[in-house]
């Protein structure tokens, strides 16, 4: 067995994920480099989402993870420093959006509101203060964002992040999650998945082909 | 009332089968499983009965071990067949067994701890132990049954909620907790109806029981207290046992991951 890379964020070695017949992954081994921004290409139902609910512990994988060339643990501070939004994102029903995304003391709130507004909410004190079970599919993608920022995590996930924002206000996240990996490019990286040709060229260092076997 | 004859039971029988006929007659339906199941009831009451009356002979105490042993092995089957198509995954029919033998072995050791008490011996007598654990077994069935599928239709409708407090770091058991709290009331909620409303609305079955055979009311109130106090208990210890053991197998399995099998 070779030994873990040094230099890799994270990887995920002789990586198996089998949900059941006709719905297996090839097994091989996932690297993330600091500062790549990877990019997930495959159909629909190629397992992409699978793929990245496996790497969080939320389907059933065979495999070894390692974060910084350290074997994984304990997944739940791997879950806190590789931070996972899904496709539909869940928050605390009947809280308000700030105590949901974990925005308890006034400066996490103050940072919440100064991203939201980065991202394009038009006024980001009223969306904290609402209860989040409101708020619009556009606005929970935005939340679901900032929570994970929050968490001041290394590696964030995500599946098809920007499926509900307009034209514009995708371009306002992707920015943002540009800047994010900029600002600490050594340390930092970035998986997503995306429909969309054209966000994954702007977006993407590189490409992973994903695809279920027959 | 002190001692019910042969004829006046068959006659009541009777009266149950003209009702049963008489539902199916006017297309009510239910009169076939009114008649067979009072059919089976008789029978498997008047099997017990001889059961019953050979085991308490004296001499025959070492008897009653197997027969608690089979009370046992009946439960878990009935508890076992109950979750046949949508068990929880990672239970075993063994760990069923496991937690009813435990709750019998609490049962034992309070109704030694009681006989210590009023007789200042640890004698026990069959005809004690075992009327206390079917009486047990026959609660803690149900206690389980509702715990166990609340839980189970909690943690399938709340999978997104769940993964959510999972990838914000949370451990399994702080993730599913609210659920786990939901279970155990589910669970709790039969005993607790009855405690409420003892006395007021119904007369508990030990009571009822002790009354009808001519036993003192104040003695056959404090037998049937310690009846509901022992059942409560157990009932907790149940449920709650049961999560415990179902929380740890998911952690074991799947090491603080609760993937996706655990909603199936």
């Amino acid at each position: 067995m070779r030994a873990p890379s040094t230099s890799s964020l994270l990887e995920f070695r002789n990586w198996q994920v089998e949900i059941g017949p006709g719905a297996r992954l090839p097994v091989r081994d996932w690297l993330l480099a600091p500062g790549q921004c990877i990019a997930l290409r495959g159909g629909s139902g190629s397992g992409k989402s699978l793929l990245l609910r496996s790497f969080m512990g939320l389907e059933p994988a065979r495999g070894r993870r390692f974060h910084g060339g350290q074997e994984v643990i304990s997944l739940r501070s791997f879950r806190t420093k590789v931070q996972f939004i899904p496709q539909v994102p869940t928050f605390e029903p009947r809280m308000s959006a700030a105590e949901a995304i974990g925005a308890r003391t006034s400066a996490q709130q103050a940072r919440a509101a100064s991203e939201l507004e980065c991202l394009g909410v038009a006024d980001p004190t009223a969306l904290l203060a609402r209860t989040v079970d409101v708020a619009s599919g556009g606005e929970r993608a935005r939340l679901a964002l900032v929570r994970a920022l929050l968490m001041e995590p290394v590696v964030i996930v995500l599946d098809e992040p920007t499926a509900a924002l307009d034209p514009e206000n995708e371009r306002r996240f992707e920015m943002r999650l540009q800047e994010w990996l900029g600002e600490k490019p050594t340390q930092r990286a970035v998986i997503f998945t995306s429909h969309s040709q054209a966000q994954r060229v702007r977006l993407a260092s590189e490409e992973w082909e994903v695809s279920l076997l027959p | 009332m002190q001692d019910l004859s042969y004829s006046a039971l068959f006659a009541l029988f009777g009266a149950l089968l003209a009702l049963a006929a008489f539902s199916e007659h006017q297309g009510w339906g239910s009169g076939r499983a009114i008649a067979i199941s009072a059919l089976r009831a008789g029978l498997q009451l008047s099997l017990v009965g001889f059961v019953l009356e050979w085991l308490f002979q004296p001499g025959r105490e070492w008897a009653s071990f197997p027969y608690l042993l089979w009370m046992l092995g009946a439960a878990t089957s009935v508890l076992w067949g109950r979750f046949k198509h949508k068990r929880p995954p990672g239970l075993k029919i063994l760990d069923f067994y496991w937690v009813l033998s435990a709750l019998g072995l609490s049962t034992l050791a309070l109704s030694l701890a009681v006989g210590r008490v009023e007789h200042g011996d640890w004698n026990i007598t069959p005809a004690v132990l075992i009327p206390f654990l079917g009486i047990v077994l026959g609660n803690v069935l149900t206690s389980l049954g509702l715990a166990i599928e609340r839980f189970q239709s909690d943690i399938r409708a709340n999978r997104h909620l769940i993964e959510s407090r999972l990838l914000q770091g949370q451990a399994v058991t702080e993730a599913v907790g609210d659920f786990r709290r939901a279970a155990l009331s589910a669970g709790m909620t039969p005993i607790l109806n009855a405690l409420t409303a003892a006395g007021i609305v119904s007369l508990p079955g030990a009571l009822t029981g002790q009354l009808l055979a001519g036993q003192d009311p104040a003695a056959a109130v404090r037998v049937q207290l310690l009846v509901l106090f022992a059942l409560t208990g157990i009932s907790w210890a149940g449920c709650a046992g049961f999560l415990v053991l179902l929380l740890r197998k998911w952690r074991v399995l799947e090491r603080e991951a609760l993937s996706a099998e655990v909603y199936r």
